[in-house]
């Protein structure tokens, strides 16, 4: 029994280590007793700091970690491969360009001789994550649509589904990256930082808005995971479980888009997260779906957090990208685990 | 008569400012607010609000570098002001800690984290455009700071030095062509008047071949991607070269048929041109300028040697 | 009605396409020449400046353009072949994302000249490709894992392009317009570079014909006609990487020519996919490339858009909506 406890409590006990330890790291120097204070009421000096800006911005990266790990998860089981994430399949390209068309609209609307009120990026807060979940499910239902086979194999194929969005995560992102390059110079800069994946900045007022969606997603993958554990299995197995496949999948796939879509509304296209953080899981050998999910989301957290701080500290004063240092740690790790893949 | 003049001028300059404040102050975002005391902690994101910071004699306490220099033309004077990284993101945490009364920036930068800076301290944000700005700016910053009078005599003697340079060389009667070229490996942006660069270049009697751009809403708009045959179907007298990463072009067989190099009439020129709104920048570019346009009329100004033109060079 | 599908006749059609298109790019330009203008200086230098551009601009900018649109095409049609999937791009190898990055490296470390930046582009290009290929031969070459490894290796290059350029960002200043993809300012100095590799790739392509079109066969029905797929797959797809890389380098990463080219064509020539000899569909494909992208540089150069329409942002409008045009109809014929 304690071994069962001991398993499900030590994923939520690392992040909190980490946590505590990225909130001490940083470009202004922290002691223990810095951290402390900082969880208190009305921190000051270097508590202050940690308070103000470092709190805020790992709690963002635990949930887009969070958002991120658990669309590549469902993706991974219902396209049945290994190596599906979000960022490469359209559901953060779709998002990328609703939020950077926004962004170049409300640019242009900006009259010159007048000013901008505050609102990070000019566009109101609450209503970036719509803009992106516009954008992703929008995505997503363009690669549903376009590989939805009639005919004897009726459905979508995994197969299908996948080169389609791989295939269109390509085409959003030439256009987002031609729209970017058309904008003002100014504004190309901005948003070639946004695409990178950025938590610079990020505090409280840009989660809440996401927070729901959140709920949304993990209420959702916890009424379906009897689906989605099925489909772990093969056609005939899942079938005869009673999981109505043509249901259950598309489903699912909305449930990975909302969950991508309003992560990237957070801290853009932070990519990598939803291909290795389930295999990690796999690889470490977490089978039970219901773990596999808990599981995930912790590791999801960690690895952005760890990132975010990573990149916080490494070219001082000047700031990597977490989505940076996300796809340039994850390349290799994924090449490690592509090569035990293919030897297994 | 003028050493009287020149005696309250000096007594003027000594006296504390304090009396000028509080004051109301706006920036070009919406709204207005209230400084209470002089600013004595200033952080200056922009270079022009560094820029007009060394103009007045005052350290800010952190400046933005570009791909970590400081602008070279304002020499040492910003050498000990604690780098923040790039505009483009300043380190939060840094700019915190510092505790600081004002910070100043671009709007088009740090205008979106408004929030987060408001939070430390007063913000103002600025456009900056053309040379009616810059006067704009260089006066609305200087009152902030409690230097009305000194930037109003910034302010004058700009125009004076403007009027004077532009009777002279127009007095001579020359009207070289140029080009003030900002050059991305492959891609030639030409500077149309409506920004500053140009603008006081042309000022000077001088014919920039994209001329104005009269269609066109914000200033940073105005400027033409011109191909290489463009180039030489313009030909300028003069070719003027800002290459943000320094270091030599990329070559082209284009370049060897332009009166401009062949003449030794092209010139790569110093960060100041990029943006030059700030008090210490603006006159660089005038003399500086002149000098390349008209060097029969105009020696080459004082400045750091780093910050000086030098002649174009390739990449072969 | 057959006529109209003999690859003669589109192999003439596409050729006297691109002589038109190239005529046209030596009349085009700031300084104004008329078509009689344009035959006459193209022939006799006369040392004006006018010939000098001919020369010196026009003509190199649109050959290039001609032979990078044939290099992707081409490139586009062995990655199709080999994954042995009508949604192949040359960009899937990895390919673009590792040339983007090399020119990135040199732009930022080094100083721009044509023979560095072009260079570190192909080795770039070849490297990324490598590390995928690395990933993906457990599966043959021809999984859904080549493909998702390409990916993932472009996303790492591009995200280490990023870092490039968000560090310095007088990089990210220099590789705007490049990463959007064109033809300006693109010269002999590039060409030089550009055909030597294009004309390697594509004749050892043309001779290895036979041995690709086997690749179209089931692995196990090839391999017992003797065919080595590994082998073939992997000498394939090492010519499509190097097609790609040379033109990325060049051109930037212009995306979709290699995609849609093998497809038009295959719709003109009226083919079950299987039974169109490639000794036929690849010549074709090329000339298919080579117009799509002279045409899209010519339109970047005729037509009035202003400072925000180079040949690249055309070619992926135009790329992205024939996919969506003809994916329907790719995924239908596909056998599942």
């Amino acid at each position: 029994m304690s071994g069962t406890v001991l398993k499900w409590a030590a994923w939520p006990l690392l992040l909190l280590v980490l946590s505590i330890v990225s909130l001490r790291m940083g470009v202004t120097g922290a002691s223990w007793a810095d951290v402390w204070y900082s969880l208190g009421h009305a921190p000051q000096g270097q508590a202050g700091i940690i308070a103000d800006y470092r709190l805020p911005r790992i709690s963002a990266a635990i949930v887009v970690g969070i958002h991120f790990a658990l669309a590549g998860l469902i993706m991974q089981i219902v396209l049945r491969n290994p190596l599906a994430d979000p960022t490469i399949f359209g559901i953060s390209g779709g998002a990328s360009l609703t939020i950077v068309s926004a962004m170049a609209v409300s640019l242009a609307l900006v009259p010159t001789d007048q000013t901008v009120s505050a609102s990070t990026d000019y566009i109101p807060l609450g209503i970036l994550p719509y803009i992106a979940l516009v954008g992703g499910l929008s995505a997503t239902l363009l690669v549903l649509a376009l590989s939805w086979e009639r005919g004897p194999g009726r459905g979508f194929s995994p197969q299908r589904m996948t080169l389609t969005g791989v295939i269109i995560g390509a085409i959003l992102n030439a256009i987002v990256m031609a729209l970017v390059l058309s904008m003002s110079e100014a504004s190309t800069e901005l948003a070639i930082l946004w695409l990178a994946g950025s938590l610079y900045a990020r505090d409280f007022s840009h989660l809440l808005p996401t927070l729901p969606w959140t709920l949304i997603g993990l209420v959702a993958i916890v009424v379906l995971s009897r689906s989605l554990s099925a489909l772990r299995l093969d056609v005939h197995s899942a079938q005869s479980l009673g999981v109505n496949l043509r249901l259950a999948r598309p489903l699912l796939i909305v449930v990975a888009a909302s969950l991508a879509a309003s992560g990237v509304a957070i801290a853009g296209p932070v990519g990598f997260v939803g291909l290795l953080v389930p295999y990690i899981a796999k690889v470490i050998g977490v089978r039970q779906m219901s773990y596999q999910i808990w599981v995930c989301c912790f590791i999801g957290a960690a690895l952005v957090v760890a990132s975010d701080t990573l990149g916080r500290i490494i070219a001082a004063p000047v700031e990597v990208p977490v989505g940076i240092i996300t796809s340039l740690i994850g390349a290799p790790l994924f090449a490690l685990i592509l090569n035990r893949n293919l030897r297994s | 008569m003028k050493f009287l003049r020149s005696a309250m001028l000096g007594a003027l300059l000594f006296t504390p400012h304090a009396y000028a404040f509080p004051l109301e102050v706006s920036d070009d975002r919406d709204g207005s607010f209230t400084i209470e005391k002089q600013p004595e902690r200033v952080i200056a994101l922009s270079n022009f609000a560094a820029d007009l910071m060394v103009a007045l004699g005052k350290e800010p306490l952190a400046v933005t570098t570009y791909e970590g220099k400081r602008p070279v033309y304002l020499g040492g004077s910003i050498d000990k002001a604690l780098d923040l990284g790039d505009i483009t993101a300043p380190n939060l945490e840094l700019m915190a800690k510092l505790k600081p009364d004002l910070t100043v920036g671009l709007l088009r930068y740090n205008g979106p984290f408004e929030k987060q800076i408001t939070a430390m301290g007063h913000f103002l944000a600025y456009h900056t455009a053309d040379v009616e700005k810059s006067r704009q700016n260089v006066a609305n910053l200087g009152t902030a700071l409690g230097h009305a009078e000194e930037t109003e005599a910034l302010n004058r003697n700009f125009d004076r030095l403007r009027a004077e340079y532009a009777a002279k060389a127009k007095a001579h009667g020359k009207a070289p062509s140029y080009l003030f070229i900002w050059s991305f490996h492959d891609t030639f942006y030409a500077f149309q008047d409506n920004l500053m660069s140009a603008e006081l270049l042309s000022d000077l009697g001088a014919r920039n071949l994209v001329g104005h751009n009269d269609k066109v809403r914000l200033a940073e708009e105005a400027f033409k991607i011109l191909d290489p045959e463009q180039l030489l179907a313009l030909n300028p007298d003069y070719l003027l070269v800002f290459a943000s990463h320094g270091g030599p072009i990329k070559a082209n067989p284009i370049y060897q048929r332009l009166d401009a190099v062949k003449n030794g009439r092209a010139y790569s020129v110093g960060y100041q041109y990029s943006q030059p709104s700030g008090p210490i920048a603006r006159e660089l570019v005038i003399r500086e300028g002149a000098h390349l346009l008209f060097p029969d009329l105009f020696k080459a100004p004082e400045m750091p040697d780093a910050a000086r033109a030098k002649q174009l060079v390739f990449a072969e | 009605m057959n006529d109209l599908r003999h690859p003669l006749v589109i192999a003439a059609t596409l050729s006297a396409g691109i002589v038109v298109l190239l005529l046209g790019h030596l009349q085009i330009g700031a300084l104004h020449t008329s078509l009689a203008e344009a035959w006459q200086l193209l022939w006799n230098d006369d040392g004006s400046n006018t010939a000098f551009v001919l020369h010196e601009v026009r003509l190199p900018r649109a050959l290039n353009a001609v032979f990078t649109g044939a290099a992707l095409a081409l490139s586009g049609l062995l990655i199709q072949i080999i994954t042995r999937n009508p949604l192949g791009d040359p960009g899937l190898t990895g390919v673009t994302g590792g040339a983007t990055f090399g020119v990135a490296l040199v732009i930022t470390l080094l100083q721009p000249a044509t023979w560095t930046v072009v260079s570190a582009g192909v080795l770039g290009g070849c490297v990324a490709a490598t590390i995928t290929f690395t990933l993906a031969r457990g599966g043959g070459f021809r999984d859904i894992q080549m493909v998702l490894s390409g990916v993932a290796v472009s996303i790492f290059f591009l995200a280490a392009t990023s870092a490039l350029m968000i560090l310095e960002r007088s990089s990210m200043q220099s590789l705007y317009y490049w990463m959007i993809g064109g033809f300006s300012g693109k010269g002999w100095a590039e060409f030089a570079w550009l055909w030597p590799m294009i004309v390697t790739a594509g004749l050892l392509a043309l001779m290895i014909t036979r041995m690709l079109q086997m690749l179209l066969l089931e692995d196990a029905v090839a391999r017992g006609l003797g065919v080595r797929t590994g082998l073939w797959r992997l000498i394939g797809a090492g010519l499509s990487v190097l097609l790609a890389a040379a033109a990325v380098a060049v051109a930037g990463p212009i995306a979709f020519i290699g995609f849609v080219a093998p497809h038009i064509m295959r719709k003109a020539l009226d083919g079950d996919r299987k039974s169109i000899p490639l000794s036929i569909l690849m010549p074709l494909t090329a000339l298919c490339g080579a117009i799509l992208t002279l045409g899209a540089d010519f339109a970047a150069l005729a037509l009035p858009l202003g400072n925000r329409a180079p040949a690249g942002v055309l070619v992926t409008l135009f790329g992205g909506m024939t996919f969506l045009v003809l994916a329907r109809q790719v995924m239908s014929r596909q056998s599942s």
